[in-house]
């Protein structure tokens, strides 16, 4: 006689949010710079994080990419714990105002070694650097070193990188500072391009009304302290 | 493997394109050999007996700022971050940087040589036990350069304190590596046995530093 033993269907994992933070606070010194912000993004939000000058913005996406420690609260990011930075840096791709690029490089070659450190292959390297410049509008600099690009196309530049990280959650550090029309456009349309790809991103900005176009939701930082946190 | 060769390259194409470093320390190293050479004044003979130790001096030295300038490029650049929120592990990192920095030293390396034995009348019994005194030296000196210069960079005192970190740990490679050129310059012929007796010591800090400087830079440099 044979005994079977039906098992009860397995129930597939839920979906970990690309971002869970509880009471996260980030001191320096003996100021708090960030306190106790609670923040959970959902696998597609577009988060617009408002806040003037010393807000806590660029603090609080710099302890979500792991470059800081919390000195408070817990945090996870894609389900790894804020602690475990090795694991985070696969989850987190942090866009700051520099843009990550060497002014000796090309534009093009800027994209390369990108695409090379997320581990894309020379072939794959080749094909997706060219259609990030073009994305952004600087096919026509590809040659060009970073140094010798406007601040703005710098931006762009910058802004290209995104095209080419594999990572679940993006974290833009004022992407539309010091930009004119031409370059905010450009920003706006691969924000809308994130958007369409169900993209997760969180987006600190002090220009409500253009990071208002692309968000899902928004929230403001005022003194380290999140809040009055909207659906768009 | 792959992030450290991207970055070895990167690194070399930049500075063949900046020639920041070199040109840098080929200039301080340079000078190191001349102020030295008139500080110990005309006599030949002292000369030559300083001369495997004033290169050894100047290549230490000038491994400080070549490792120095690696980071401080990239932190200039803003990238520094970019570069270590790379989804690759640090240890690679630390190895690429390495690597391009001791390729850059080991060319330093050779031309100040040249300018010592020049400057202070050396002649080398085989440049082939040179080049391999010269590639264990700086492989040393890098190794141990490249990891202070990365865990400083963001220290405000960053110029005083990596000679200050780094010099004491170097006392080996010094030790190692001036002997060896002694022998090699001794106009009498090489002690061989000795030789790779100091070969081995070269040999075995690099090998140690390379695995004690791979396996605690990531947890160095995210503090």
């Amino acid at each position: 006689m044979t005994l079977t033993v039906s098992a009860a269907p397995v129930p597939p994992p839920l979906p970990t949010p690309p971002l869970q933070l509880a009471g996260v606070a980030r001191k320096f010194g003996a100021d708090f710079v960030l306190r106790d912000v609670t923040l959970t993004l959902e696998a597609g939000d577009l988060l617009a994080l408002y806040g003037g000058n010393g807000a806590g913005k660029t603090t609080l996406l710099r302890v979500i990419a792991g470059l800081l420690a919390p000195s408070r609260g817990e945090g996870r990011v894609g389900g790894y714990d804020l602690r475990d930075r090795r694991s985070v840096r696969e989850q987190v791709f942090l866009l700051e105002g520099g843009g990550g690029l060497y002014a000796d490089l090309t534009a093009l070659e800027n994209l390369r070694f990108t695409a090379r450190m997320y581990g894309l292959s020379p072939a794959e390297t080749a094909q997706r650097s060219g259609a990030a410049l073009t994305d952004v509008g600087l096919e026509g600099a590809a040659h060009k070193r970073a140094r010798e690009l406007s601040s703005g196309m710098r931006k762009r530049l910058g802004l290209a990188r995104l095209s080419l990280c594999p990572a679940p959650l993006l974290l833009l550090d004022e992407p539309f500072a010091n930009l004119d029309q031409e370059g905010r456009e450009v920003v706006l349309a691969q924000l809308r391009r994130l958007r369409a790809q169900g993209r997760t991103a969180l987006i600190s900005s002090h220009e409500p009304e253009l990071a208002g176009q692309v968000a899902t939701r928004s929230a403001t930082l005022r003194a380290g302290v999140l809040r009055a946190e909207v659906q768009a | 493997m792959r992030a450290a060769l991207t970055l070895f390259l990167k690194d070399l194409r930049l500075e063949g394109r900046g020639k920041d470093v070199l040109s840098t320390t080929l200039f301080f190293a340079a000078l190191v050999v001349l102020i030295l050479g008139f500080a110990f004044g005309p006599d030949a003979n002292k000369l030559r007996e300083a001369a495997p130790g004033v290169l050894w001096c100047a290549l230490a030295l000038a491994s400080v700022l070549s490792a120095g300038r690696a980071w401080a490029g990239e932190q200039e650049s803003g990238a520094l971050d970019s570069l270590l929120l790379y989804p690759v592990a640090h240890e690679w990192l630390y190895l690429g940087k390495v690597a391009a920095n001791a390729l850059l030293m080991l060319g330093l390396g050779a031309v100040t040589a040249g300018l010592t034995a020049l400057f202070y009348d050396m002649t080398f019994a085989s440049l082939g036990l040179l080049a391999l005194t010269l590639t264990l030296g700086v492989l040393g000196l890098s190794l141990v350069s490249t990891f202070y210069a990365a865990i400083t960079i963001n220290l405000r005192a960053r110029e005083a304190l990596l000679p200050v970190l780094s010099f004491p740990i170097i006392i080996p490679v010094m030790i190692g590596a001036v002997k060896s050129t002694v022998l090699l310059s001794d106009p009498g012929g090489v002690n061989m046995e000795d030789y790779w007796a100091w070969t081995r010591l070269l040999l075995g800090f690099d090998l140690l530093t390379l695995l004690v400087a791979t396996f605690a830079f990531p947890h160095a440099v995210e503090g």
